[in-house]
Formats: C-alpha cells, sequence, structure tokens
C-alpha cells in the first residue's frame, strides 16, 4: 500500500482507491464490478474506467473473469484500509468536532486518501476502536476483518411490524439531508409503520408520527429491536413539555450524537432525571428548564433529541 | 476449543454481535449511577424550588411584550448616564489637563531653552493628544464600564443572550454570538477573544468578523461626543441629553442590525451551514457587590483601555503635530492629505480630515476624535485659544465653534456617526483576529467588510440628506 501511495500521483492514487472502494462494494454485495458500473460509480467515461481497470490488475489489486473484476487479497486489504480510514475519520468527525452530518462524507472521503495508517490507528485507539460508524456502517479492524451483513431497506419491512434503524446510506447526500432532517440515525425506533400508497411510509418515531418518503426509506435499513429498546407508553419529548411541566428523562435520542450528547450528559440530562420547563424566550425557543437545580436554555431542536417519559403534565 | 487463537477469534466475532449503541448506553449508565450516588449523598437547604422573585424577575424579562423594551431601555439609560454624567467631569479635566497643563509644560520648555520644533512635538503633539483622550475618555469610561459590568454581575446579560438566540439562530449564526457582541461592547479585541466559547468553527469566525459592529468603548466616545455636540443642539433646551443618547442608542442598535445582516450573509454565501446547537447557563440573579465591582472594573476595564489609548496617542500626537507642520511646498502634509481627499470624503458626507484621522487611529479608536479636533485647529487655524494648533476649552459649544470652522454640518457628525460604527476594526483587533484565526484572507475580510459597508452607508445617506436639503 505505502509504495503505490509514493509512486503515483496524488490525483492518479485517488483515482485508484476510489476504484478499489467500488470493487470492495461490488464483492461485498456479490455483484462483481465492470467497466461500466465503475464508470458510473466515479462518474468518468468507459475508456478512462477500462485504464483504471488495467491498472489495477496490472499492479496485481484485481483479477478479472471475463467482464467482471474481483479483488485480489492484496486488493481487499488495500480497499478495506481505505474504507477504514474512511469509516474512522466520520466517527471521529461526530464525535469530537461539531461539524455538520452533511458535511461527514465529503470531508472523510478528502482525508481518506491521505491519512497515513499509523494515523488511523492512532485515532482508533483514541476512539476506543469503535465497531461503527455513524452511518451503522461497520468499521474494518486494523486486522482487515469486517462483518457481512444481511440488510433489509426499510421500504421492503413489513407494515406495522417493529423495527431500529440499523445503517443509512450517506450517498445520495440530498437524500441523506432528508433523512437527518427527520432525525432518523442509526439505533431509532419506527414503530406502527405503513406503506402509503405512493410508497412512502408513515411511522411512529420518538413519539411523533412521521411521513418518510419513499426514496429516502430505500437508505435506511432496519433489523427487529432488541428488548430493552421498548418504548414505554407515554413517551414524549422534552419539547412537547407545557412550560411548568415536569418530566423524567427516558434516554437521549440516537441522533443526539458527539459534542452535543456528552454536554447533555455533562449537565445532568441522564435516565432518570427530573426536568422542568420554567419559561420560554419571546420567540417561543429557547426555553429554560430546571435540571438538577440549574436553570439551562436549551433550543426546541435539542429538546426533541431528549426523550422522556411520566410527564407528569401538571400546572404548577 | 480453548487455545488462545481460538478465544481471540471468538471474542472477536461476538464483538460484532453487540449492539450497535452499546457505548452510548454503558456511558448513559455511567453518568446516571453518579447521579443516583449524589442523590443519595447530597442534603439540599430548601424547597430546591427557585426562589419566587427570581422566577418572577425571569418572567418579565422574558416575556414577549416586557423583554424588549426592557433591554432597549436598559442600554438606553446607560447610555444617557454616561452622556449627562460625563459631562461636568470632562470639562474639569480638559480645564486642568489642556488649559492648565499645555501652559505649564509649554512655559517650561521655553524657561529651559529648548527649540521650537521640540516643544511642538512634545508638548503640542504628544502630550495635547493624550491630555484630550484622558479628557474625553476617562469620564465616559469610568461610568459606562461599571454600569455594564453590573448587570453582568447580577445575571441580565445571559437572558439578553435567551432572547436574542432565537434571531442569531434564524440568521445562521450562534446564540453565543449574543455575549460576544455583548463583551465587545467593552473592547472588540476582547469580543473577538471571547468568541472561543463557540464550539463551531464556521459560526465563531462569523461572531469574529461581525463583532466589530458592536460600538467599544473607544468608539463610544465619539459617538456620545457628537451626538452631544451636534444632535443634542437641535432638540429644545432640557431635551439635549436625552435627544443625544436616543441617537447613540439608535446608532448601537443600527450595528446589532448589521451584525444580523452580515452574520445572514455570511451564513448564506462562504459560511454555509446549519445553526449548531447550544446551551446556556441562566445563573441565579445576585445582588452585585457594588463596590468591588466599581473598582474592578475600574482597574480591569476603564484604567487598561485608557492605558492603552494613552500608549498610543503619545506616537499619533507626535505625527499629527509633524504631518501639520512639516510641508512640502506650500502646504503641510496633512493639507495635501485633506485636500486631496476631501472630494471622496464629501460624496460620503464626511471630510478630508476625518479620513486622515481615521488613518491616524488605525491604532486606537480612542483618539478619532481628539485627531479631528487637532487636525481641525491646526489646519483651519480656528480659534480655541492662543496659538496655533493649540486647543484650550473643552466644552461642547468650543468643539461646535471649531468644528462648524471645518466646515462641518448636522450631516457631517451623522456620517461621522455612521462611519465610526461601521470601519475597519483597529489594529489590536485585528491583530487578536489574526491570532484567534490564523488566517490573513479572514483578517483582511473582517477589516474591508465593514469598511465597504461604512463607506456605501455614508454615501447613501449622504446622498439623500442633500437631495432633501
Amino acid at each position: 500500500m505505502r509504495h503505490i501511495r509514493k509512486e503515483s500521483s496524488d490525483t492518479q492514487r485517488i483515482q485508484l482507491e476510489d476504484a478499489l472502494k467500488h470493487l470492495l462494494d461490488c464483492d461485498e454485495s456479490g455483484r462483481g464490478a465492470t467497466v461500466e458500473s465503475l464508470a458510473g460509480a466515479l462518474s468518468r467515461s468507459r475508456s478512462q474506467s477500462a485504464v483504471l481497470l488495467g491498472n489495477l490488475r496490472g499492479r496485481g489489486l484485481a483479477t478479472a473473469t471475463g467482464d467482471t473484476h474481483h479483488l485480489t487479497e492484496d486488493g481487499r486489504i488495500y480497499a478495506l484500509q481505505v474504507v477504514r480510514t474512511h469509516r474512522l475519520y466520520e466517527t471521529w468527525l461526530a464525535r469530537e468536532t461539531s461539524t455538520p452530518p452533511e458535511e461527514w462524507h465529503r470531508q472523510a472521503h478528502k482525508a481518506e486518501h491521505h491519512l497515513e495508517p499509523s494515523a488511523v490507528d492512532a485515532m482508533a485507539d483514541r476512539l476506543n476502536n469503535p465497531r461503527f460508524d455513524p452511518h451503522g456502517d461497520p468499521i474494518p479492524t486494523r486486522e482487515g476483518d469486517m462483518p457481512r451483513r444481511a440488510l433489509t431497506s426499510l421500504a421492503s419491512w413489513p407494515d406495522r411490524q417493529a423495527a431500529r434503524i440499523e445503517h443509512i446510506e450517506d450517498e445520495p447526500a440530498t437524500l441523506y439531508r432528508q433523512a437527518e432532517a427527520l432525525a432518523l440515525s442509526p439505533g431509532t425506533r419506527i414503530d406502527e409503520s405503513r406503506h402509503l400508497d405512493d410508497g412512502s411510509i408513515e411511522a411512529l418515531v420518538e413519539n411523533r408520527r412521521i411521513v418518510i418518503p419513499a426514496a429516502v426509506a430505500t437508505l435506511i435499513h432496519v433489523t427487529t429491536p432488541d428488548r430493552e429498546d421498548e418504548t414505554p407508553p407515554d413517551l414524549g419529548r422534552l419539547s412537547d413539555l407545557p412550560v411548568g411541566g415536569e418530566a423524567v428523562v427516558h434516554i437521549l435520542a440516537p441522533s443526539c450524537t458527539g459534542a452535543e450528547r456528552r454536554r447533555l450528559l455533562d449537565l445532568g440530562v441522564v435516565p432518570g432525571t427530573r426536568i422542568r420547563c420554567e419559561f420560554t424566550s419571546p420567540f417561543g425557543t429557547p426555553r429554560s428548564y430546571d435540571i438538577r437545580g440549574a436553570l439551562i436554555a436549551l433550543r426546541d431542536h435539542q429538546a426533541d433529541r431528549i426523550l422522556v417519559h411520566s410527564a407528569t403534565m401538571k400546572r404548577p | 476449543m480453548n487455545t488462545p487463537e481460538e478465544l481471540i477469534k471468538k471474542t472477536a466475532e461476538l464483538r460484532w454481535q453487540l449492539p450497535q449503541n452499546l457505548h452510548d448506553r454503558i456511558s448513559e449508565s455511567i453518568y446516571g449511577e453518579a447521579a443516583r450516588i449524589a442523590e443519595r449523598s447530597i442534603t439540599r437547604g430548601g424547597t430546591g424550588r427557585r426562589l419566587a422573585w427570581q422566577q418572577n424577575l425571569d418572567r418579565l424579562l422574558t416575556n414577549p411584550w416586557s423583554a424588549f423594551p426592557i433591554m432597549i431601555g436598559v442600554l438606553g439609560a446607560i447610555l444617557w448616564l454616561t452622556i449627562v454624567g460625563a459631562n461636568i467631569p470632562s470639562s474639569i479635566l480638559a480645564g486642568l489637563l489642556v488649559d492648565k497643563g499645555h501652559a505649564l509644560l509649554s512655559g517650561w520648555f521655553i524657561a529651559a531653552g529648548a527649540p521650537e520644533w521640540l516643544r511642538g512635538v512634545c508638548v503640542d503633539g504628544m502630550y495635547l493628544a493624550t491630555a484630550w483622550v484622558v479628557a474625553v475618555m476617562l469620564p465616559p469610561m469610568a461610568i459606562f464600564f461599571p454600569c455594564f459590568t453590573l448587570l453582568e454581575d447580577f445575571g441580565f446579560l445571559p437572558r439578553v443572550a435567551f432572547n436574542l438566540d432565537r434571531v442569531f439562530q434564524k440568521v445562521g449564526a450562534h446564540g453565543k454570538q449574543a455575549l460576544t457582541m455583548a463583551m465587545g461592547l467593552g473592547c472588540n479585541a476582547a469580543g473577538v477573544v471571547a468568541t472561543r466559547i463557540i464550539d463551531s468553527p464556521r459560526e465563531r469566525l462569523i461572531a469574529i468578523i461581525t463583532n466589530n459592529f458592536s460600538l467599544c468603548n473607544g468608539r463610544w466616545p465619539t459617538q456620545i461626543l457628537m451626538a452631544g455636540v451636534f444632535i443634542g443642539t437641535l432638540a429644545p433646551t432640557g431635551w439635549g441629553g436625552s435627544i443625544a443618547a436616543l441617537s447613540v442608542l439608535v446608532v448601537a442598535l443600527l450595528g446589532f442590525g448589521f451584525a444580523l445582516l452580515t452574520s445572514w450573509f455570511l451564513a448564506r454565501t462562504v459560511l454555509r451551514g446549519e445553526a449548531t446547537s447550544f446551551s446556556l447557563e441562566l445563573p441565579p440573579y445576585r445582588p452585585p457587590h457594588f463596590f468591588k465591582t466599581l473598582y474592578t472594573s475600574l482597574i480591569d476595564r476603564t484604567l487598561i483601555v485608557l492605558w492603552r489609548a494613552v500608549v498610543f496617542a503619545l506616537p499619533a500626537g507626535a505625527a499629527i503635530w509633524l504631518s501639520a507642520n512639516v510641508h512640502l511646498g506650500d502646504q503641510s502634509v496633512a493639507a495635501w492629505f485633506v485636500h486631496a481627499t476631501d472630494p471622496l470624503a464629501w460624496t460620503m458626507g464626511l471630510t478630508g480630515v476625518i479620513l486622515l484621522a481615521y488613518i491616524v487611529a488605525i491604532p486606537a479608536n480612542e483618539i478619532v476624535v481628539p485627531t479631528i479636533l487637532m487636525l481641525t485647529v491646526l489646519l483651519t487655524g480656528a480659534q480655541g485659544g492662543a496659538g496655533t494648533g493649540v486647543m484650550f476649552e473643552a466644552d461642547n459649544e468650543t468643539v461646535h465653534a471649531i468644528l462648524t470652522a471645518g466646515g462641518w454640518t448636522t450631516l457631517t457628525a451623522v456620517c461621522l456617526m455612521l462611519f465610526s460604527l461601521c470601519h475597519n476594526p483597529c489594529s489590536t483587533t485585528l491583530y487578536t483576529i489574526y491570532r484567534e484565526t490564523r488566517s490573513v484572507k479572514w483578517t483582511i475580510v473582517s477589516a474591508l467588510l465593514p469598511l465597504v459597508i461604512g463607506c456605501v452607508l455614508c454615501a447613501i445617506v449622504a446622498f439623500i440628506w442633500r437631495m432633501l436639503a
């Protein structure tokens, strides 16, 4: 890997690494990569794509059987390292910085071609060797181990069966932003889902009824929730609490990540904490809450992500 | 089955089967456990509920109907107190430092047989500029800063940030920008440093670039003097102070508006992105320690800021005197510059003297007014006392007379107030911006953005004013 990095120019290396990622993708899903599929994935011409594949074969990173290309063992190790860098970098952005989610992919895409493996391992150590990136994708271990998963799309999930989001595809970016705007993220529980006539899905998410567009639903992969994910019947969001009302924190929503999550935990917003809504600002948001004796102002957007229960909702 | 290799392999497999959010769950339960232990071991006095008067005060200060009138009213009251209160000590100081001090020092130089140019640079230049800075700045600062610190101490400022958060969120900026802007009302360099409380680099840059729209202490005296000398005199007798305070308040609010507008512009163009989350602690109200606050704000803010002004006023004073007394051909350097820039300045409703003063005053905004006065006197030969370039009386009527002799109208004063709000930050602030951003590009943007806005704004105002006049 190192020697490919040394001998090729920056642009060429980036193209090769992107091509390797595409081949890995195809191998994982069992599709097999072709000149056309690579040209489509990298938005290059057919001839450029053919040259790239020839280059990979020449380096012993890929082999061809007829039209379809597969990674060799060396190619797979290289590709996994690039993927590992990308996903670890995204995890780092999500946990340690306030970079907005729609930026993660773009920045990680830049970083994956430049970070040295030793720097990546150091980053993994600092993050306590995370297993999944913020989109729910498994991060290859430093030994190159990555499980294969059978993913079920929300679009093909049976109606009315409870589900938990396992993974959200971050491309295309516009659709990912829509999922982000609906506060859907890996770990989010989906209840009472049902297909509407236009293919979109109506569901109960964190006590709110939302409609997930059909195109967005195909990006979302779900699984059966664990038993401890059971939602209490009176689950609500802190933002729905009336002024003067009191509630007990059930859990922080999975969409609340990184610095925001840590800050809330630091303030003592943990399961079991009693919170009282004291007053609102002249514009309605932020509102101030009595949390463990301190008066803390939170925007509705944040209070949305604090799930509460047994809200006595009583007036003072 | 139990060889070490097999065990390691097995654990590696099992690792993937743990729930995805395991980490979050573990940290949550650690926090939860810590909270339970704390609850069991801590006994709190009282009911744990907030005091009734604090609750009522919070309702009053955050109510949609009363919040904004109170906030604006408090700022207006401080300005009024500063303008009205600073008048008398300013005259006394000016009489002492400028009138008596200048004559005394001048006498010593003559008695020592010092050459004329040395007396000019030292006494007419350096000493006089410094004396002016102290006389013009010390009284308003000694009133304004303690008032502000008292409010900060009391817990009022976080409520202001709380009330304004929605506005900042709408323009794509951070809610804590309200706090850094309030800090900027004292000193922009301090405001820029204060933006460290904002985590997101994008929102922090916005806060840094727009901080200059908070009128800093170096510019309050300009605003206050212009308002008092020109705008206050338009008002019927007895109302001068209030009208002057009102006009300064309008300029300060205009600055707030510009900060929002440029934030909005930046967040839509070069610094795109969503507003990130924020949590703000609203500390309980507590009676401020009056004398302690008075003492610390006098030492920490007033004297330090004044010292900085004096340090910059000394060389600037020399520069002013030299520019007015070193001749190129038949005119002094200052006269050359002033005459060359007069037409440009005229379109902006200003004068060449003001532009020159702003160049001399790049190190410190505090010396703008003294520079303008000295240059006007030096160039027009307007007599505030005896001798070229020497002014003795510092009361409003004399200033008014001198500036009118320099060709000033109410329009000039209005445009100067606007230009004082919107122009490049002082060199200290620019250096601080560079240090905080480590970027020459953003430092240049921070310098030029307000300057361009100021030039355009003044030109528009001057154009409309002359159309109507």
